[in-house]
Formats: C-alpha cells, structure tokens, sequence
C-alpha cells in the first residue's frame, strides 16, 4: 500500500472539493447555508419548503460525514493514522495572520472529532425530523428551523476545527444559538429572562477559555514552524511536546502551565457543560422547545466541554493536578444534580438536572484520563437523553392536546401506557439505559467510567482518590436510577391522575419515528464499548471504540507511564455486578415509592423526617437564590456604583455636559458676533483689516543677525514683519557714518540681504542696517556691535 | 446757508481746471533748434529735478557731460551725445541748464561760446502740475468738501441734510476728478451721482416721509466703538503710507495725448477706449442696467393694487350677469 | 508740514479716497437707516473710483476711466433696485431700520 495517504484513491476523494471548497469543510457548511436560506428567505417559504431545506441540509451532511467517516477516515484508522485523519489544504484559507502567526481556518477530522460528527449530524437530524411535528403549529417555524441548522453547523465546526480559535467560532456560536433557541419564545418574559442567563453564564465561562487559549498562546511555540514563530493553538502543534519547550523546564512548565491552561479551559467547559458552579443555566434552559433541549441541551452542546477535555488530553495528561479538579468538579456535580432532581415536579426539569448528572460523570471519565469512557457516555448519553427529551415532548405534546396548562407537571400525569404506548416503550428503553441496566448502553459506558475511576492512578494523586470517586459515582448512579424512575413511573405507570392525561394521546409519526430509532440506539449502542474480558471471544466490535478513539487521545501521562484503566476480569465482572445491582436497588426503590402514583410512605416521609432533604432539592439547594444575593447583587451594587460615579458624573457631567458647556460659552460669545445682522459682520471686517495693518506695522522689530565662519562674517537682515522682504531695500553701514557702505572688496554698493565680508575688512565694531519700507518709505535702523576682535581695517574703501 | 455752501463748491468745482491751468502756462512748442543736432537726452535727474522726467524732446544730444544745476553745481542730467557726422570738429560743448516756469527745463548746448542749441524739455513731476499754493489750496477745498459732505451723510438726523451732504461731497469728488484730468468722468460724476441718483434718493425719501427715530443703531454699542477705533486707526495708517506713494518715473506732468492723438481724459479719448477694449464690459452693463430697471419695478410694484384690482374685476363680472 | 499742505501728490487724493471709503464703512457700521445705508455705500464705491483715476492718472492709462465708467453703473443700477427694495420693505413694514429686517435671519 502506498505510503503516503494522499494518494490512495480514498484520501483522494477526502481531499477533493466541491465548487473550491474542500469536501470536509461542506460538513458544517451545508446546514450554514440551510441556515442562510431559512433566516433570510424563510419567512416567504411554506413550512414544507422550510423544513425540506433544513432537513436536506442536515442529512446531506450527516450523509456526508459518514461518507468519509466510513470512507476516507476508515481507510486512514486503518493503516495506524486515525490521529492525522482527513484536513483541508493547509493553505485552503487563512482566517487571519499576524506577523508569522497564522490562524488558518481549517478543519480537521480525525477519529475523536468523527465521533462527534456522526452523533450531532445523525441525532440532528433525527430531531429536526421530530421538530416538523412539534413545532409544527408555531408561527416562526423558518426561524426555528433557521437556528436549529446555524446551531449544527456551529457545532459542527466547533468539533471540526484544527485549532482553539475556529473551535471558539463553533464554541461562541452553539452559545449564541442556545440563547436565540431557549428564549425562542421570547413573548414569555420568563423564557427571556432564561435565554439572557444561559449566554450570561456562558460568557463567564467562555472568558476563562479565552484567558486559556492566550495562556496556550503566550507560552508555547509553533512546532512545525521553528522555534522563531512563537505562540501556538493548533491542536496538532500543541500536541507535539516541542511546543511547550519554550520553557527550558521542559514540555508545559512541569505542568504547572498544563494546570493553570487546563483549569481555565476547564472553567469555559463548565459553563458550556453546565458543570458546578456555572450549571445553573441549564435547568433554565428547558425554557425553549423540547427538541432544542434534546439536541442543544442533551446531545449536543452541552458535551461540547467534555469533547474539548478529550481533545486537549495532551494537555491535561500533563498536569494531574487539572485532571484533579476536573474529576472533583465532574463527581461534585453529578451528586449535586441527582439531589436536586429527586423532588422536581416538572418532566423536563428532571431531565434538565439528570443531564447536568450525567455530565458530571464523563467529567469523571475526562478527569481519570479515561477519554474513551467519556466519549462512549457521551455517545449513549446522546442517544438515550435525546430520546428521553423526545418522549418528554411527545408527553407534553399529548398532555397539551389533552388540554393540560402546564404539560410537564408530571404530578397530573400517570397512567400514560395507555394512551401512548410507543412514547412509552421508548421511555422505559431510555431509562433502562440510563439507570445501567445490561444490556442497554448506560450500562457499558457508566461501568466503563466507574471501572476507570475505580482503578485510575494517576501520577501524584493519593491512592484512594480513585476509588473515593468511584464511590461518589455509586451513590450518582444509585440516584439516577432512583429519581429517573420515579419519573418514569409518575408519568406512565399508575392511573390518571388528571383529566387531561385520560385525553392525552399518542403523537404523530414523525415524532414518534425518532423515538424509535434513539430507543433502537439506546438499546445497542453499548456493544461498541464492551469491556475487555479475557472471558469473552475478541470480537473485534466489542471496544471498536477504544481502538477507534486510541490515535486522536493521548495513552501516556506526562511521565511517560500508559494511561491504563483495565484492571483484571474480576475486578471487572464485580465492578459490573456492583453497578447493576445500585441500578436495581434504585429502580426497586422508585418502584416501591411511586409504582402506582407517590405513595403515602413517600409522603408521609417528605412531610416529615425527610422534610428538610426534600426542600433543599425541591428549592435547587437555594443555589439561584446564594448567587443572587451574593454575586449578582454585588455585580448590581457595582455597576450601580460605576452608572453613578463613572456614567453620571466623569461622563454625564464632566465630559458630555462639560463639552456642552465649552461650547455654549464659545457659542455665546461667537453669537455676539454671529447675530444675523451685516452689520455687524462688516465690523468684523473692519476690525480683522484694522488688525491686519496693526500687526503688519511691528516692522520695529527689524534686525540682523551676524555669524562668523572662518574669517567671514555674515550678516543677514531680518527686516521683521511689516516689510515685504524681497522688495525691501537694505544698506550696510560699516563705518559708523550713517550711510550705506560699498563692499569692501569689490566695491558693490551692500545692498542683499544677505552679506558676507571678511571680518578685517569691518572698521568699525558697530555695525548698522539700514531698511527702507518699500511702500511707506519708512527707515528703520539697527545697530549692533560685532562682538568679535575686530582687526583693523586693511583696506577700506573710500 | 447750506445752499450757498453747495453754490460755491459747484462753482469752484466748475472753475477748478481753469485755475490750475491758469497757474501753469500753457504747453510751449519747443522751438525749432539751430543746429541740426540729433537729440536724445536719457535722463537722471536729481537735486532740485528730482522726480522730474523729460517729457519730450526733438532732437538726440550725446555727451558725456553731466548736466549740473545752475544753482547748486550739482550734478542734474546725463546727457551723452554723439558727435554729428558732418562736423567732426564738435568736441566741445557746454550744455547749460535752466528752469523756466518751474516745470519746464531748458538746456542749452554751447559750443565755442555760442549757444547753438537750445532744447526746451517738458519735465513731468508726480507733484500734481503745480508748484504754487493755488493748486494746494483748491485740492483742500474739495477734498473738505467732499469730507465734509460725507460726515453731514453718516451724521445727520435730517434725511434730506444728509442728501444734500451727499450732493456737496459728490461735488467735491468731481472737482477733485477735474483734478486729475479726468473731464469727462467728472461730469458724469456730476450728472449721474449728483444728479440722477440723488433725485432718486430724495424722491424715496420724500415718498417714505418719516423721519428717523433712532438714527444710530442702539445695539451692538461695543461693537460699534470697536469697528469706530479700527476705522480711526486705518485712517491714520493708510494716510501715513498713501501719502508716500511716489509716481513711476514714466509718468507725466500733464497727460499725453492718447495713441489716437486725443487729449487724455476727455469724452473722446474715454469713448475711444470704452467702445474698443470695453465693448464687451459696455454692453454687459447694457444688459444690467435693463435688469436692474426691470427689478426694481417688480420689487416696488404695489401688490395691494393688484388684489384692488382682481376685486374689482370680480365686481365687473358679478355685474355683467346681473 | 508744509510739503504736505503745499506739494499736493498722488498719495492726497490716496488718503482722500481713503478717508471717504471709510467715512462710508462708519456710516454702514453705525446707521440704521436703509436709506443712509445705501448712501454709504455709494460714498464708498465712489472713494473706490477716485483711488481708480488717480493711478490711472499715475499711469496714464486710461482704460481705468472706462472701468470707472462701468463702477458707475452698476452703482446706478444698484441705487435704482436698493431703493425699489426699500420701498416695498416699508410698504410691508412701515419703517426701513436694518435693526428690525429680521425675518430672513437665522
């Protein structure tokens, strides 16, 4: 086989381009011009035409993506270059250059990114398929179909970028598109008010990945273009250990830049991943339409954070002490939100809180260094919380049909396995897989993390860190299974507990075709992640995705030690017994709590042993209410304090009302002069020519100045003002007698401006100019003594 | 009395050439020479000549010599000659030098004791022709007139006084026109200005009949100090350099004739000039004039009594039907 | 002082001409009257002609009489529409002072 993979027929084909644009790059573009089309032009299509465009554009690159996933890519993962994969021309497009520093805006797939590729394309466009049934009856249907595709593409490149910057395009847009999507429906202050916190939220997170990417900037240098070009953010650059050999302690500062790059980038995922503390913008979020929280909220951006924890995991296997944090943060959230989620009431808020959960655990995953399991949860967590939110929209949608106010109170629900049995069937296949039942997804690709963090050992972490987490994780996904079938049942099981709930009924064929399909997914999706079991027969599916992902992630610590986290077959089969029997133990306690609707134990323990626990989760554990009294006040007191000190009075009073007031009195006196009235103006023009001849008339000042070179001296007239100098007439009188004297050499009568004499030739030291006025025939005399030992005269003219 | 004023300054304005003229006397012919001696005479004349030039002269004289003030022994022209052909024995000559007149230098070339020619020259000065007092004291007199008219102009309450200080002043302008040889512009001084225009004024005047409330301009008082000072000050300063302005040393006592042999300044001599090189200027005025005839009447047209008309012709219309 | 007085030169009916132009600035600056307004202003234009035929005189050229000739008439020419002007300005308003012509300012 040739050597070089540009040549091969299939690299070929990667690197061909479609109308100058390389295939790889029409990824992203397609749903950006679906995008285009629909904002611009929307608005005059039927909603046929609109959800054609949009759809067309999303499955022509979800088509696309596997084209050359399956294709090109596979074609490389094969001959061992799955880390290069397939990118555009180096010199395709240069986004910007500075000096020898160039951003190029190019993009790149290589195994992890493809994984992402394939799940926000495909999942994309099962959920614009489900949005022409849900929003079908919305009077911004173009709009909505427009930021559902100018979201893929963000994403799409936030995932396919080659370097920081075209992935903080993706990163800054999926942010934006969050924001227009939550607050879609932006007639509801509250929606608004839920848009506005997400992008402000996000923004603080997205400061500290800025303030990441300049610190990766500041401190490293471009490994492929020499040591001179300084600064760095391409992620195939960085990756090379050249690159933070700018430092002579070697690759990233002993870590310690590692950390401080790894932490802030972290803080930008946690407020794009919802993670603590900048999680609370999330369950906010579930503001906007249903499918917009299964796409953008659930599958999609939401684990934007945890693709780049894996994507800069040279980065963070360099510095433990970052994969610490990251670990900690990841557990403490996972925890935090399953609380919080036992004693919510309302459908999409629990989903909103298992989300921030889940999340929590991939962080777990990132933070052991376990890439795989992060992305493998990523992947199954896509598909069974995006059919989870799918079948929470059916519900709602049946229940609004039913004529229920507030379609998500699943305290009206109950008893729904009657009316929508598909919805139903989907749902229960999610939360079989979200709880880690075998064999559907959650359970290989939860186990996959917990069996990582219980044997993680990372360098200079304390030994029983690993297993602290893991327990912590338990406890999450004893939780999980907990609060998700207490949701499950409380929505499905047990009898109507609302008139509206007996009229729901099943949703239409494009809502519930993707259900299928995602509970099809949740159910085998997990295959591709099982364990390595000497017991098992090596089928080469069974942790494809470990091999697939193992070029695009680092193995080795900084040390130089592989990053392992398979520990023998027992210790595997019982770490799996143990995650399946908390799974049980959580889906028996639901069951025996709220099997037929809350049960009196249930409530009778909320109103009275359990009543604090339960006010603290149904209250977020007042977290909206401490940052409101803390941060946001003390932001309101300070801007207030600026508005007051700074706007009021440097710029109100001093600067814009000062001008004014410079200008009114200039206005004022220049409107005594200005006042409408010539004759006024003619006084002007009397005075102005008055002054004209006043100060034409100094020509009392004349002089001249002398300067002695050599034996010369020179004399230059300076008549002053007043006199037209080429037409004045000057004469020297160098004797003292009062009249104008001939040059002593030549016998020329002095009469330039300028004279040069030798200064023997001078008999007198005292030297007088004389100057006639050419128009008024005024003289005016200067005399000055030349302060130079005169020599006596040799020869003078008579 | 302001009447009289007004007489008299016409008066002197009317005789004002006449007297100048009768200071001076009247241009000689030079007289024929009596020696057939080729005369050009390149002058540099200084002392008592000084800003003299000569004005004409018939024949070439060449000489070395310098031609020195009778009086002063200074030295006054240049005079180089050439030696006439036919006599090559004139070596000596000795050029005498008088003024007669005052304005008028005769030289006279002296060869062998015997004056055998004698040239008379016209010398020009920028003095304005007289020497004597005459001239001084009727420049003052119009000059005051016209001065004096202008300020009776600005200063009066009275519309009609400052009209009839405009008249006096225009007078006085046209004497001092007389003055410098412009005739035929100082009688049309006289007839447009004193004449025409102030007619017009005084019938405005007498047609507006209100006298003036407030003559001078209440607002603005510092202004009007301030603009009064400069006025002051530019006086003073432009006096002090104009007064200084010296002729070209080309310039005349009295003006040649022109190139067409007219005498400078009169109707015929202006025509000339005016219906050659400003044809196009006269005839650009022609059309102004027209425009000027043709706004004022639109501008002045009584507007009322148009509408009293339009009225009364509805009134005829209305009785035609009945 | 009496070469002033007695050599009457060109730089007399200089300063003369002067002396008239500004009379007719100070008569402008300082009266509210149209009518003595306009006067001013002929006082000016003809201190303007008076400098024009001295340096024709000065020159002997006359084609500064032919100019003069013109700056007569258009001087005619603009007494004739200045006084149509304040006539028809009185017939609106019953006085000529510049002071209260305020409708085209500002």
């Amino acid at each position: 086989m040739d050597p070089t993979p540009l040549t091969t027929p299939l690299a070929d084909a990667a690197s061909s381009s479609v109308a100058g644009i390389p295939l790889l790059a029409w990824i992203p573009l397609l749903p950006l011009l679906g995008a285009l089309i629909n904002l611009t032009l929307g608005r005059r299509f039927s909603k046929t035409t609109v959800h054609t465009i949009a759809i067309a554009a999303i499955a022509g690159s979800c088509g696309l993506a596997f084209y050359l996933v399956f294709g090109p890519l596979w074609h490389q993962f094969q001959e061992g270059k799955g880390g290069i994969g397939l990118e555009t021309p180096p010199d395709w497009w240069t986004w910007f250059q500075v000096g020898s520093f160039k951003v190029a805006l190019a993009f790149h797939l290589d195994t992890l990114s493809a994984v992402m590729v394939l799940i926000i394309t495909f999942v994309g466009t099962l959920i614009h398929i489900y949005s022409t049934g849900y929003m079908a009856h919305d009077p911004r249907y173009s709009a909505y179909f427009g930021y559902l595709n100018l979201f893929t593409g963000a994403m799409l490149i936030l995932v396919l970028g080659s370097n920081m910057p075209v992935m903080f395009i993706g990163w800054e847009g999926v942010g934006l598109c969050s924001f227009l999507l939550i607050g879609f429906w932006f007639e509801n202050d509250a929606y608004a008010y839920a848009g506005r916190k997400a992008f402000v939220v996000n923004r603080i997170g997205d400061f500290a990945f800025l303030l990441g990417m300049f610190l990766l900037f500041w401190a490293t240098r471009d490994a492929h273009l020499g040591d001179a070009v300084r600064g760095s953010l391409d992620f195939q650059s960085l990756k090379d250990p050249a690159a933070g050999a700018i430092y002579t302690k070697g690759y990233w500062l002993d870590g310690r830049l590692a950390a401080a790059a790894g932490i802030l980038l972290f803080i930008g995922a946690c407020g794009k991943s919802a993670q603590i503390p900048l999680y609370v913008w999330l369950p906010d979020a579930m503001a906007g339409p249903t499918p917009v929280s299964a796409l953008i909220h659930a599958a999609t951006m939401v684990t934007a954070g945890v693709y780049m924890v894996c994507r800069m995991s040279f980065l963070y296997a360099s510095s433990t002490t970052a994969l610490a944090v990251v670990a900690s943060v990841g557990l403490l959230t996972a925890l935090v939100a399953a609380f919080i989620a036992f004693a919510q009431t309302d459908l999409k808020k629990v989903l909103a809180y298992s989300t921030v959960s889940q999340l929590g655990f991939m962080f777990v995953a990132a933070g052991t260094g376990n890439w795989t399991a992060a992305i493998f949860h990523l992947g199954t967590h896509a598909f069974f919380k995006a059919c989870l939110f799918l079948g929470a929209g059916s519900v709602m949608h049946g229940m609004e049909h039913g004529g229920s106010k507030t379609p998500g109170d699943i305290m009206t629900m109950g008893g729904l396995r009657k009316h929508m049995p598909i919805t139903r069937i989907t749902f229960l296949i999610s939360c079989l897989a979200i709880s880690g039942i075998f064999p559907f997804a959650g359970f290989f690709s939860k186990d996959e993390i917990l069996a990582g963090a219980w044997g993680s050992h990372a360098p200079a972490w304390p030994p029983f860190f690993g297993k602290l987490l893991w327990a912590g994780l338990l406890v999450a996904a004893l939780g999980t299974a907990f609060y998700m079938w207490r949701l499950y049942f409380l929505v499905f099981s047990g009898d109507e507990r609302s008139p509206e709930a007996e009229k729901a009924h099943e949703s239409p064929g494009s809502m519930t075709g993707p259900l299928v399909v995602l509970a099809l997914l949740a159910s085998v999706a997990g295959l591709i992640g099982v364990p390595h079991l000497d017991i098992l027969p090596d089928w080469s599916f069974m942790h494809s995705l470990h091999h697939w992902l193992a070029p695009s992630v680092t193995q080795l610590w900084h040390e130089g030690t592989e990053i392992t986290t398979e520990a023998g077959d027992g210790t595997t089969i019982v770490l799996m017994a143990v995650a399946l029997a908390v799974g049980a133990v959580g889906i028996l306690g639901a069951w025996s709590l709220y099997g037929r609707g809350p049960s009196p134990t249930i409530q009778r323990w909320a109103a009275g042993p359990l009543a604090g626990l339960r006010d603290a989760s149904k209250n977020k554990l007042w977290v909206d209410e401490i940052y409101d009294s803390t941060i946001v006040r003390g932001f309101k007191l300070l801007a207030r304090g600026l508005f007051e000190i700074v706007d009021r009075f440097i710029i109100d009073t001093i600067a814009v009302n000062g001008a004014a007031f410079v200008v009114g009195v200039f206005g004022r006196i220049s409107r005594w002069i200005q006042n409408g009235q010539v004759q006024r103006y003619l006084t002007g023009v009397i005075v102005g020519g008055a002054l004209v001849f006043f100060v034409t008339n100094w020509h009392r000042s004349a002089t001249f100045d002398y300067k002695i070179v050599g034996d010369q001296i020179e004399l230059h007239a300076l008549p002053g003002a007043g006199i037209i100098e080429k037409t004045a007439t000057y004469e020297w009188d160098l004797d003292g007698d009062g009249r104008g004297d001939n040059d002593p050499i030549t016998g020329e009568k002095l009469t330039k401006q300028i004279v040069t004499l030798r200064y023997g030739n001078i008999p007198s030291a005292n030297v007088t100019l004389i100057i006639t006025d050419p128009v008024s025939n005024e003289v005016s005399t200067v005399t000055r003594t030349i302060a130079v030992p005169v020599v006596a005269p040799t020869e003078v003219k008579p | 009395m302001k009447q009289l004023a007004i007489a008299i300054a016409i008066i002197l304005s009317c005789a004002a050439p006449r007297l100048a003229s009768a200071q001076v006397a009247p241009p000689e012919e030079p007289t024929a020479p009596t020696a057939h001696v080729p005369c050009d005479v390149e002058a540099k004349i200084a002392g008592l000549f000084a800003g003299y030039t000569i004005d004409s002269c018939e024949q070439t004289l060449r000489t070395n010599e310098v031609l020195t003030d009778p009086a002063t022994h200074e030295p006054v022209l240049n005079v180089t000659t050439h030696k006439p052909e036919h006599d090559p024995t004139h070596d000596q000559y000795n050029v005498r030098t008088h003024s007669a007149a005052g304005t008028r230098l005769e030289i006279q070339i002296e060869y062998t004791g015997k004056v055998f020619h004698t040239t008379k020259l016209l010398v020009h000065s920028d003095r304005i022709e007289s020497q004597g007092p005459g001239m001084a004291i009727l420049f003052w007199v119009f000059a005051m007139a016209a001065i004096g008219g202008a300020l009776f102009v600005v200063t009066r309450k009275n519309l009609i006084a400052a009209v009839m200080g405009m008249v006096g002043s225009f007078l006085g302008i046209a004497a001092i026109y007389m003055m410098l040889y412009a005739h035929f512009l100082a009688v049309v001084q006289m007839l447009v200005y004193a004449g025409a225009i102030m007619v017009l004024f005084v019938f405005v005047i007498m047609i507006l009949n209100r006298p003036e409330d407030e003559p001078v301009a209440p607002s603005g008082r510092a202004g009007q100090v301030l603009g009064g000072l400069s006025i002051l000050y530019l006086v003073g300063r432009l006096a002090f350099i104009l007064i200084h302005v010296k002729a070209p040393a080309a310039a005349m006592l009295a003006p040649a004739a022109t190139a067409d042999g007219h005498d400078w300044g009169t109707v015929k001599a202006v025509g000339t000039d005016l219906f050659t090189g400003g044809l196009f200027p006269f005839e650009a005025i022609s059309i102004l004039l027209l425009v000027a005839v043709v706004g004022a009447i639109a501008v002045a047209r009584p507007l009322v009594e148009k509408a009293e008309k339009d009225n009364k012709d509805a009134h005829t219309d209305l009785g035609g039907h009945a | 002082m009496s070469a002033i007085v007695m050599d009457i030169g060109y730089g007399h009916f200089l300063v003369l001409a002067a002396v008239l132009f500004l009379i007719g600035v100070f008569g402008c600056i300082v009266r509210r009257n149209a009518l003595i307004i306009l006067m001013s202003v002929e006082l000016m234009l003809n201190a303007a002609n008076m400098t024009l035929l001295t340096f024709a005189r000065m020159w002997s050229d006359l084609s500064a009489h032919t100019f003069s000739l013109i700056v007569i008439a258009v001087a005619a020419a603009e007494a004739a529409v200045g006084l149509a002007i304040v006539v028809a300005v009185f017939r609106g308003r019953r006085n000529v002072d510049v002071d209260r012509l305020t409708a085209l300012r500002h």
